[in-house]
């Protein structure tokens, strides 16, 4: 409690850890450490769903604990005004590997440029983007037990993709699972193709209106593990009568095997497949006519021949007239490969841009926190 | 791993078997009986004569329903504990049939059946309800059900439904004959119902293996998020078999009535719910071996109830014999396992010693 | 009614709770260490016979008790060794160890049937005796009434009060943030299921040697599923916990007091009200249905309205944890 105080923290000790506060949560957690005699203290990503008069009580504390107590503080962040604000130095990381340094402040760009050196040429594609709308937002917000989503509108015509980025937890998953029918709407309208907005909008409404949710954890969400890859085509398909025709099944999923370039038989079990085949065989299992594709992290894990194939297979679909949406902390993949991009940050809609139109420093800035 | 097993890997399965036989002779010579003898006995009991052969199947009649009912219920993740309940209400509903519809010759047995079943699936609805909607667990819902169930039947009996003479808190008046099921050979065997128990059996064999929905439970049972975002409506497929497992354990409930008694009585099932779910379990879920380990049960207790009556013996040594055999084949059933479990502890030992 | 029966009454329902409270207790350590010891109904019954019978045999209270005790304790152990080390689950083995525990007792104790035997002898404590309403209904009892009470106290004391209760928290909320910190989780787990199995143990003797005196086929056969559901609505408290026993103990005297009232109702319509309030509790602290009754009160009441009604269950329950 003293510490607490030296600090400036008002964290309640009878309180439980189920009812703080994140901002209440990361005090509480910085005093632990504190009182265990910590030198060198690590932050990763700490101003994450933490309110703004709590940053500033972070931080403060944290330049306390820096010039006064003499700890050396090492801060990982995306948000380069936080950088800007709190660091002597800066060394920045990309894919792997140290690419150089700046002792702070300096100009933003320079960071930035070093950050995402250059975007990569976008990829040469169709336009296939119509003007039928398919998705409209209107007034949309999301709620769960850590945040909310103030309200977003939004419209994603045929043949479009929308790519939303921001740091991990900003409100983007809240939008794409609310779109996927698996999150309630606390407040706006949402119509698919014209559908009525009184419409009550689930997860197998979603399904029946053509949409499709891929999540990020492919054996937690999406693959059953424990069935083989032909039970898995036999669950998906629509059922004609009471017994299942195994052979037929058997068939499918060795053809999708094939044209889907997957690893694996038809009686092997679904986990024993590497990353990318799982999901290589989720896409098989989507249905044919789809109106919205709803991704969070498609890529994620797998290695590039991987990607470029699902990104193909994804823009064969759009020249069909199928949206997509999908959420990546990639961000050249989502500066590629998207239409429109939408940055979320808090718990904010912060700007829709157009992919053409902007770069590498406009997004860094935008998923930074700058309106 | 090797790639041949081993001796031991080899006699592994047995192990539990020949353990629960020495648990259980250890017992009776702690009780002073000669255990050759009571082997003997309960040998006997099972299998000594037509007549015993007989009623081994009579009790395996509504064991295997209901054990086959389970299937369903765990293929899908559920613990369907209130399967005692089911069998219960089973029993009640038949005998309502039996003491209180007079229906011709051909339409009685069937109406009473079906109702059978449709007591036992209301029953197992309501646990189901519970879970899905209530968020109540269903071992915990299933268990408050079959104590309900079983103090409905006291009140049965007790109350509307006692013999003319007065209420001997026994049983119901014996049904009228046309009302029962014709036994085999002066036994308690019906024909009709092993058959159905069969037949049972068969359906739930090839639900489970071929049909669409068997192949939705075990989705939902591995792992019901994905079987969600997969399109498996996962309340309606648990109330289902849920549904199904009470009608077919309420079967059970209703062949007791009207061919093991014929009546209802204060303990109609006297645990066969339980006892399906220690054959399952012991089956380790596999469907083949689920008619043999049901088989294998009934005959052990019956001819345990022979060794009651011969010794004074507590009936319950067969019980505890079926008991030891499925608690040893849970915890040490799977040699790979206990033999990584071994080594690891030798492991730690060695290293000890080296450091000591 | 006056008052000095309305009192007795009371007296009654604490006796009859009492080792209800200690297989709460019991339980409620080995679920908030991550183990569930689903066997309780038959370590129950079995530690009930063993308690009455090594106790007629030695003529010792206390080595009935310690005979209770070393049976729950072989229980729990054999659950805490198969899910722990075997990785099997601890339903199924809990399960089976019920029935087991049941037709075991039924077995063993059959040569012990409805024999007389010792009992705890009842003894009224000084003073506190004669404090009014209280002294008659808390401490005019016996030894297994007042270590029941006690019981809960410093189990709630070592549960929130402690550095060991943290640390027996830790290893049922987050095994591996436990284990990253240095607690040894495995270890903890097996201690405190044994520790846990011992109290049910010690509840059956303090059924066959007190509340209910004797041994009987199914002398206390339902009582360790209540036991398990009162654990469920006590949140994992052990005073909430022991309330919930009391409330129960509560429904068996008034089932026996409105029986007498009104002798037309059939017994078995008393004897269900455990089940059903079983049924009722559950429903209600499970939050599926009391999340929307909750967003109906009024909102100064709802949040200690929650926190009275809805617990959930130690986060990493039946969980295993792979420390090697």
């Amino acid at each position: 409690m003293q510490l607490a105080q030296r600090y400036g923290f008002e964290v309640d000790p009878h309180e439980r850890i189920d009812d703080l506060s994140m901002g209440e949560r990361q005090q509480l957690e910085l005093l632990r450490l504190l009182a265990g005699g910590a030198h060198v203290l690590i932050l990763d990503e700490p101003t994450t769903g933490i309110s703004a008069e709590q940053k500033e009580l972070l931080f403060d504390s944290m330049r306390t604990l820096a010039r006064e107590e003499g700890k050396t503080l090492i801060l990982v962040s995306h948000k380069l005004d936080e950088v800007q604000e709190l660091c002597d130095y800066a060394y920045v990381l990309r894919k792997g590997r140290h690419v150089g340094g700046r002792s702070l402040p300096c100009p933003n760009p320079e960071l930035v440029a070093l950050m995402f050196e250059q975007l990569p040429p976008r990829p040469a594609r169709r336009n296939t983007t119509q003007t039928e709308t398919v998705l409209e937002l209107q007034a949309v917000s999301v709620r769960s037990t850590r945040l909310e989503l103030e309200p977003v509108s939004l419209q994603v015509q045929a043949g479009q993709v929308l790519g939303l980025a921001g740091l991990e937890g900003s409100g983007q998953e809240l939008l794409l699972r609310a779109c996927a029918g698996l999150l309630p709407l606390a407040a706006g309208r949402l119509q698919l193709n014209g559908t009525s907005a009184q419409l009550h909008w689930d997860y197998p409404t979603a399904r029946r209106h053509g949409v499709a949710y891929l999540a990020a954890g492919r054996l937690e969400e999406g693959l059953v593990a424990g069935l083989t890859l032909t039970e898995h085509m036999a669950l998906v398909n629509k059922a004609h009568g009471l017994l299942v025709d195994w052979a037929h099944s058997r068939q499918q999923a060795a053809e999708h095997i094939t044209t889907y370039q997957v690893v694996g038989q038809p009686e092997s079990y679904i986990e024993n497949l590497s990353g990318g085949n799982q999901q290589r065989f989720l896409f098989a299992m989507l249905p044919k006519d789809l109106t919205l594709i709803l991704m969070e992290h498609p890529t994620r894990g797998l290695d590039i021949r991987s990607t470029d194939w699902i990104w193909e297979q994804l823009d064969a679909r759009r020249s069909t007239g199928t949206a997509i949406i999908f959420i990546s902390a990639d961000l050249d993949e989502v500066a590629a490969r998207s239409d429109q991009i939408a940055v979320f940050s808090g718990g904010r809609l912060v700007r829709t841009v157009a992919a053409a139109q902007t770069d590498a420093d406009e997004l860094g800035h935008l998923i930074g926190g700058a309106a | 791993m090797s790639a041949k097993p081993s001796f031991l890997q080899r006699i592994w399965p047995l192990l539990p078997g020949l353990a629960a036989l020495l648990i259980t002779t250890l017992l009776l010579v702690v009780m002073g009986t000669d255990p050759i003898d009571a082997y003997l006995a309960m040998w006997q009991g099972a299998f000594g004569s037509s007549a015993r052969i007989y009623s081994v199947l009579a009790f395996l009649v509504p064991l295997l329903l209901a054990a086959s009912g389970l299937l369903l219920t765990f293929k899908a993740g559920l613990w369907n504990i209130g399967i005692e309940g089911q069998i219960i209400m089973g029993a009640i509903a038949a005998s309502w049939v039996a003491l209180r519809v007079q229906l011709p010759a051909g339409l009685q047995i069937p109406l009473e059946l079906l109702a059978a079943m449709a007591g036992g699936a209301v029953w197992a609805l309501l646990a189901g309800v519970l879970k899905t909607r209530g968020g109540v667990h269903e071992i915990f819902g299933g268990l408050a059900l079959n104590n309900l169930a079983i103090l409905f039947t006291n009140y049965l009996i007790a109350g509307p439904w006692q013999p003319p003479e007065g209420g001997s808190f026994r049983g119901t008046q014996p049904f009228g004959a046309h009302a029962l099921l014709p036994l085999f050979d002066n036994s308690r065997l019906s024909l009709l119902s092993l058959a159905l128990a069969v037949l049972a059996f068969a359906g739930v064999a090839l639900l489970l293996t071929n049909s669409h929905w068997g192949l939705r439970l075990k989705a939902l049972g591995q792992n019901a998020r994905s079987a969600f975002l997969l399109g498996v409506s996962s309340q309606r497929e648990l109330l289902l078999a849920m549904a199904l497992c009470g009608a077919l354990a309420g079967l059970g409930g209703g062949v007791r009535v009207l061919s093991w008694f014929d009546s209802l009585r204060q303990s109609i099932s006297g645990g066969i719910g339980y006892l399906a779910l220690m054959v399952v379990l012991l089956a380790g879920f596999r469907l083949v071996l689920t008619p043999l380990v049901a088989f294998f049960f009934s005959a052990v207790l019956n001819g345990s109830i022979t060794l009651q009556l011969r010794t004074q013996l507590h009936s319950a040594l067969g019980d505890i014999l079926t008991g030891v055999l499925v608690l040893l084949v849970l915890l040490f059933g799977n040699y790979t396992r206990v033999q990584r479990v071994v080594l690891r502890a030798a492991q730690a030992a060695r290293r000890r010693l080296s450091d000591g | 009614m006056d008052s000095t029966q309305l009192i007795a009454i009371l007296g009654s329902i604490v006796l009859q709770a009492a080792p209800l409270i200690i297989a709460v207790c019991g339980e409620t350590i080995s679920e908030r260490a991550g183990v569930i010891n689903l066997s309780m109904d038959g370590s129950l019954l079995l530690s009930a016979l063993a308690g009455f019978v090594a106790a007629l045999l030695t003529g010792s209270l206390l080595l009935g008790f310690l005979a209770a005790a070393a049976v729950g304790a072989l229980f729990a152990a054999i659950v805490a060794f198969g899910s722990l080390h075997l990785r099997q689950n601890q339903v199924a083995i809990g399960f089976v160890l019920a029935m087991l525990g049941d037709s075991l007792s039924a077995f063993l104790g059959q040569s012990y049937t409805r024999l007389p035997g010792p009992s705890v002898p009842s003894w009224h404590i000084p003073l506190l005796k004669d404090i009014p309403v209280l002294g008659p209904i808390f401490f005019r009892q016996d030894a297994v009434v007042y270590f029941a009470l006690l019981l809960v106290l410093v189990t709630w004391w070592f549960l929130f009060r402690t550095r060991a209760g943290l640390e027996l928290r830790s290893a049922g909320e987050r095994p591996e943030a436990a284990f990253s910190r240095g607690v040894a989780v495995r270890k903890l787990r097996y201690l405190y299921a044994i520790l846990g199995g011992a109290l049910v143990g010690m509840a059956g003797a303090a059924y066959s040697l007190s509340v209910k005196i004797g041994w009987a086929e199914g002398h206390t056969r339902g009582m360790g599923w209540i036991a398990l559901a009162i654990v469920i609505f006590g949140g994992w408290s052990p005073v909430r916990g022991a309330i919930g026993a009391l409330l129960f103990g509560a429904t068996k005297a008034l089932a026996t007091l409105l029986q007498r009232s009104f002798p037309q109702v059939a017994l078995v319509a008393f004897n269900a009200i455990p089940w059903l309030l079983m049924i009722v509790v559950l429903l209600l602290v499970s939050g599926k249905l009391a999340a929307p009754l909750l967003a109906r009160a009024p909102a100064a009441l709802r949040r200690p309205l929650r926190s009275l009604l809805q617990a959930a269950p130690p986060a990493a329950l039946g969980q295993p944890l792979d420390e090697s």
